[in-house]
């Protein structure tokens, strides 16, 4: 029985142990620096503008080559692969 | 019919009462009774394909009952209550094997709500020297061992061995029979070797095509399995041969007269000077097959 | 079945069946390292334009969903099909185990392998390739990817129910590597044809891929809703499967011979 408990206690500290981690690594991860990062100059908001129907491919094409435009000033080269 | 279920006869743990089981069109169990009574061991032999493994599995609950009723401890075999109060040894052919045998016990104890203690169970079963040792790197015997100590581990009142010691060695067999003896709970074992339940039994039942066919002590039922069988082409006839001494049963199966003794060299000399022109012949020991097959009356 | 005890049962069915897979080489090598590698292969080495540009970004994504994919798959295709080829299950089944803590310990299992990926391929994708985002990016990228562990599971259940243990490794594969490639966990969907792009939309990695892309702004800008409505079928479809394959081979674990 005791070391049930201490088989219980280990496993739910190693859980624990693992969510804080998990967290921190998070929490540590860098954020974009003002001004240049992609992601803050674009609001997330403006990819809707967009009107993309669910089976048009070619607008996806478009929707991103927009986004990156707007985004870097330059054209994104969607086909790097 | 349902007053014997519900329970006046509190030493019966275990009743299959009329069941009737198929696998699709193939019929396993045909109408077969069974009891287990408090505080014996239960041997449960047949060939393999007599429906022992489907009888077991219908008293653990694995199974859902076509026809017939099943009952533990005048419950349904599946209820948490019942499963908290016994144990299986299934054969299965592996558990967690990354996992060590201390913890495949630990993982199998915390399922109960009464658990014998994991060092009680390492040592019921032999395994103290294996406790760290990866399941998946133990021999056969040692296998079997481990299943027994997690069948254990609820410390229960009926225990279910599905042939526990198939595919094992002679001396892990016999390692495995002194520490199964060694227990005083009720049991249920399905075994197609004769010297398990010599060994092991209380009470045997022979089931044959999914009937009890025989019912006794392990002595009785050995009796049927003893002396030689004598196979030949002849044409003596049975009746000429069942008066000899010796002889158990004679019958024509095919174009071989096939005749169990207890002396099977007089019983050859014998057939030898009635028929000069017997051919074929075979002395072999009697497989519990075949003294099923006398138990049956429809043998050909 | 007491409270307490119920809790004790579900950790340590939770805590053994992820000792037991963590110390399996054959899945703990392949579903962690598979992942990471790719997108370091991929994402950072051969992404030639410098630290800001959106390719590691967008494969961070999409190589995150490769991540809980693996896990989730093998872990319940796979590992349900062998523990019900050996027995093991037929075994728990007649113990007073409950069902639940079976599956949820496969779930915790998945996710704690999913989980680790993620954090890695965060790890490498921040130090290596110079990838910044939002904090409430960071956290929404991995609640989006680590809930992607609820499709792929029941997928997973749906193949394990149906297949032999011997044969679930190749057939999982078969499932599992197409899918990644087709939803373009791999490479970005953006490159392949319109026809292959319609066809992804089949693919639950596709429509999880693209919710954890919505995230960062860099998906195809197909709504929300289309994504979650798709997942939330498919799992829907993957139990109903897995429950008939179940009542095929009689019940939980029964073997026929």
């Amino acid at each position: 029985m005791k070391r049930t408990r201490n088989l219980i206690g280990r496993s739910l500290s190693g859980f624990g142990a693992g969510i804080v981690v998990f967290i921190g690594i998070i929490l540590t991860l860098p954020v974009p620096s003002t001004l240049l990062s992609p992601t803050e100059d674009v609001p997330q908001g403006s990819f809707a503008v967009i009107d993309v129907t669910v089976l048009s491919s070619n607008s996806h094409l478009r929707h991103l080559n927009m986004g990156y435009v707007v985004q870097n000033g330059s054209a994104y080269p969607n086909t790097t692969f | 019919m349902e007053n014997q279920f519900t329970g006046s006869d509190e030493s019966v743990l275990a009743r299959l009462s009329s069941v009737t089981h198929h696998y699709g069109s193939i019929l396993a169990l045909d109408g077969l009774d069974l009891e287990v009574r408090r505080g014996e061991v239960l041997g449960v032999l047949g060939p393999n394909g007599a429906g022992k493994t489907t009888a077991i599995n219908l008293l653990l609950g694995n199974l859902r009952v076509q026809q017939g009723s099943v009952s533990v401890f005048g419950q349904d075999p599946g209820a948490l209550q019942v499963r908290e109060r016994r144990g299986a040894m299934l054969q299965v052919s592996g558990i967690s094997g990354n996992l060590t045998v201390r913890e495949n016990i630990e993982l199998f104890s915390s399922y109960y709500p009464a658990p014998l203690a994991v060092a009680k169970l390492l040592s019921m079963a032999g395994l103290e020297d294996l406790s760290g040792r990866r399941f998946g790197k133990l021999s056969g015997g040692q296998k079997q061992r481990v299943m027994f100590a997690l069948a254990l581990a609820g410390d229960p009142e009926l225990l279910f061995l599905d042939e526990p010691t198939t595919g094992l060695d002679v001396d892990a067999r016999h390692r495995l029979w002194d520490e199964i003896r060694t227990l005083e709970v009720t049991a249920v074992l399905s075994t197609h070797n004769m010297a398990e339940v010599d060994a092991l039994a209380d009470r045997v039942i022979v089931i044959h095509h999914g009937r009890r066919i025989a019912d006794g002590t392990p002595a009785e039922i050995k009796s049927h399995a003893a002396g030689r069988l004598v196979r030949c082409v002849t044409c003596t006839l049975p009746d000429e041969i069942k008066q000899l001494p010796g002889v158990i049963q004679a019958k024509v199966r095919g174009r071989h007269l096939e005749v169990q003794t207890t002396l099977p060299e007089d019983l050859v000399r014998n057939l030898l000077a009635q028929d000069e022109e017997l051919v074929d012949l075979t002395v072999e020991a009697v497989d519990l097959e075949n003294a099923f097959l006398s138990l049956t009356k429809e043998s050909p | 079945m007491t409270l307490d005890r119920r809790i004790r049962v579900y950790l340590l069915e939770a805590h053994f069946q992820f000792i037991d897979v963590l110390r399996e080489p054959l899945f703990s090598i392949p579903v962690l390292a598979f992942p990471l590698v790719f997108y370091l292969f991929f994402g950072v080495i051969l992404n030639f334009g410098g630290t800001s540009m959106p390719m590691p970004t967008y494969l961070l994504a999409t190589y995150g969903v490769f991540g809980i994919l693996g896990p989730a798959l093998f872990n319940f295709g796979a590992g349900l099909a062998t523990e019900r080829d050996t027995g093991v299950l037929l075994l728990k089944q007649t113990t007073p185990m409950p069902v639940g803590a079976y599956f949820s310990a496969k779930i915790t299992t998945a996710l704690i392998f999913g989980a680790t990926v993620v954090s890695a391929l965060f790890l490498i994708a921040a130090y290596t390739a110079g990838v910044a985002l939002y904090r409430w990016q960071w956290f929404a990228l991995a609640g989006v990817l680590l809930a992607g562990v609820v499709p792929f599971c029941t997928l997973g259940l749906a193949i394990g129910a149906w297949v032999k243990g011997r044969s679930a490794v190749a057939i999982v594969n078969l499932i599992f590597l197409p899918m990644s490639m087709l939803s373009g966990l791999w490479i970005p969907i953006y490159v392949f044809g319109d026809f292959m792009q319609n066809m992804a939309l089949v693919l639950p990695a596709y429509h999880h891929a693209q919710l954890a892309l919505k995230v960062i702004g860099m998906d195809s800008g197909q709504p929300i809703l289309l994504h979650v409505i798709v997942l939330a079928g498919q799992t829907f479809i993957f139990m109903i499967v897995a429950a008939l394959g179940f009542r095929r081979t009689g019940g939980f674990s029964i073997r026929k011979s």
